[in-house]
């Protein structure tokens, strides 16, 4: 196909030059060949993954574990999600008119699910949350969760997370199957959650829903005193986690070693155990790959630098569930502890000055977490230092560095205990190079 | 003293940072030395207003402000006592077309009809906000993210004691000026006589002037 052709010379030029070129070949040749995806070929195993973080990483997870099993997979690089870098990807793999791979796996905008499933049919659309993240471009939970919907049809097999009633929530409109994935009760569930909810009453019949137990927000086991909405039906379950050696069980039986227990870790692992066992595969290949694999080492390191500790966790400025089980991460280390907090930019999309998100953040968990000192960074280190105030942190235990330049200094000689560098992705290479630039010298 | 805080649907109405009002108000009122409550008002409680003295509201979805809106509208008679008794009622974000006559989504929804304005959907209405307003001398920033219209107002409006914008957020962290003025406006419509000591509002002011510079290079 001569749109193949186009697209794969450019991609090859562009990577002459050493230019990444994720959306640049699919973009030229939709312009050319407006039809160009209905055309291909695909194979039979098409699985989509959206929702508002973490389906690159769950993504990469599917994709590892298909691959294990020896299966061929085509899947576009992590942020190229919208209609040019998809195409792209597909571009790469694409001979004559086949998509030459066993399966395809794509992480997708969750603006865009609507549009990329109108030339590609998947098999499998895996939502992994929708919760508040990026405003300005998002509006709220529900614009989000209705423009999911339009992408869907009753040939699409839905695996969502049933922990969270804005995903069941689906099970309301969507006619083809559900599965549903979820956590049951551990010793670090909530009676009581104090965290900001994003959903508290019944999408069916608005009445407020009851809870067994928290995992996080409106995320846990809910019912409706008044009609059937409830969690239920689960077929992948993890039914016990062990916190110090970082080992969960799915559905009583099979155990996995993971690289983390951050609770979106937890669920990221636990949807690709799901598909993949939807999709047949040997649960020894599964939890084999699984143990394998070392995306989560970027949104999550330790290491050691002049006898402190730091532990670097990744956010995603204006998506407060990432900070907030991040700050539940800390906070379950028990010792004497620094925090350090900060972005460079809110977005790399816009230009905004829309800091509400750090309100719906759970700083005030740090008045009884063992903190020293919080360190609060970056161009907007007066308004962050401003919520950590109205959380009840005294200001004197408030340190204020609008750059990073002394930043090592400041954590060695002013601030106690394990470092907990809980930052805007943007911010997590710049604070490692200056932790570790002065060893070198 | 004590002043009572009555937090409207909070577990509904809480989409963007909203709860900083709150929380600041609590703050700086305790720093005048006043005991303060937060009293949580929602759809299954019942809308008794008598001992609050400031009711706050902020920004949802638009259909948890269509079903808060519902719920009020049993309670407009409440709603009306407690304005004409004079105190205080913040709204911000997409709360405030609650109180005025019509919401026009498609079509004409009747709001509570305690002010005389209307509000017009469009398009989204996505925006960084400096403007003057009639309360304070220092401009307002803050920032809007709905898709309604006020016609008859822009920023930061008062009518009485009733205070509204569509900016959402943490209005009252972000203004330091309009928040020294709301709890100074608050003790003394209690004790005209109280003698309000300076607050600390450092660190809000610092973060003040950055925002007003970064928006000025713009």
């Amino acid at each position: 196909m001569l749109g193949t052709f186009v697209g794969k010379t450019i991609y090859k030029t562009l990577r002459l030059f050493r230019r990444s070129g994720s959306n640049l070949p699919g973009a030229v040749v939709l312009k050319l060949f407006p039809k160009y995806l209905t055309k291909i070929k695909y194979p039979e195993n098409i699985i989509m993954v959206t929702g508002s973080s973490g389906k690159g990483s769950t993504t990469k997870l599917i994709t590892e574990v298909l691959e294990k099993n020896n299966m061929t997979v085509c899947t576009n690089v992590e942020g190229s999600n919208l209609l040019n870098g998809i195409t792209t990807a597909i571009i790469r793999s694409v001979k004559g008119k086949k998509l030459n791979k066993d399966a395809l796996v794509l992480e997708v905008d969750e603006r865009f699910i609507k549009i990329i499933t109108k030339y590609i049919k998947p098999k499998y659309v895996l939502v992994n949350n929708i919760t508040r993240d990026q405003p300005p471009r998002q509006g709220t939970f529900d614009i989000v969760f209705n423009e999911i919907l339009k992408g869907l049809n009753k040939d699409i097999h839905l695996v969502v997370n049933g922990d969270d009633p804005i995903l069941r929530k689906f099970s309301l409109f969507h006619k083809g199957n559900i599965t549903y994935y979820g956590i049951s009760k551990t010793k670090y569930s909530y009676d009581l959650m104090q965290d900001i909810k994003d959903y508290e009453y019944c999408p069916k019949c608005k009445t407020k829903l009851h809870y067994d137990y928290y995992h996080y927000g409106s995320i846990g086991s809910y019912e409706c005193p008044k009609c059937s909405f409830k969690r239920d039906n689960i077929k992948y379950e993890i039914t016990k986690v062990d916190y110090s050696k970082n080992i969960i069980t799915i559905n009583d039986e099979y155990k996995i070693n993971i690289n983390n227990n951050i609770l979106f870790n937890l669920y990221n692992t636990l949807a690709a155990y799901s598909i993949s066992d939807i999709l047949k595969i040997d649960s020894k290949i599964i939890i084999n790959a699984l143990e394998e694999s070392k995306i989560n080492n970027k949104i999550f390191d330790e290491f050691t630098v002049n006898k402190k500790n730091y532990t670097m966790l990744n956010c995603k400025a204006e998506n407060n569930t990432t900070y907030n089980l991040n700050l539940i991460y800390a906070a379950m280390d028990k010792e004497k502890k620094t925090i350090v907090l900060g972005h460079k930019e809110i977005s790399r999309r816009y230009k905004h000055f829309d800091l509400s998100w750090l309100y719906d953040i759970n700083f005030e968990l740090l008045k009884e977490a063992n903190v020293d000192k919080v360190i609060s960074t970056g161009p907007d280190a007066y308004d962050i230092a401003t919520r950590i105030k109205y959380a009840g942190i005294d200001e004197k235990d408030i340190i204020i560095l609008e750059k990073l330049d002394n930043i090592k200094e400041v954590i060695e000689k002013e601030t106690k205990g394990n470092v907990y560098a809980i930052l805007n992705f943007d911010y997590i290479e710049p604070f490692k190079n200056k932790i570790k630039e002065v060893e070198k010298k | 003293m004590k002043i009572i805080i009555g937090y409207l649907y909070n577990d509904l109405l809480n989409l963007y940072g909203d709860s900083g009002n709150v929380k600041t108000l609590v703050y700086h009122l305790k720093e005048q030395g006043i005991d303060v409550e937060v009293k949580n008002i929602s759809l299954e409680d019942k809308k008794d207003f008598k001992s609050i003295d400031l009711l706050y509201i902020g920004s949802g979805t638009e259909e948890n402000i269509l079903t808060a809106l519902s719920d009020l509208k049993k309670d407009v008679k409440e709603i009306e006592k407690f304005i004409n008794d004079k105190k205080f009622i913040l709204a911000t974000g997409n709360s405030v077309e609650i109180f005025g006559n019509y919401i026009i989504i498609n079509k004409k929804i009747k709001a509570l009809g305690v002010y005389d304005y209307v509000a017009m959907h469009q398009n989204r209405i996505v925006n960084d906000i400096k403007i003057d307003s009639d309360l304070v001398d220092s401009p307002i920033i803050g920032f809007e993210n709905h898709p309604g219209k006020i016609l008859t107002y822009d920023g930061v409006f008062r009518i009485d004691n009733f205070i509204g914008t569509y900016i959402i957020g943490p209005l009252l962290v972000r203004n330091p000026d309009l928040c020294k003025l709301l709890v100074s406006e608050l003790i003394k419509s209690k004790d005209k006589n109280f003698e309000l000591k300076d607050g600390n509002y450092d660190l809000d002011y610092k973060a003040y002037a950055n925002t007003i510079k970064s928006i000025n290079k713009r």
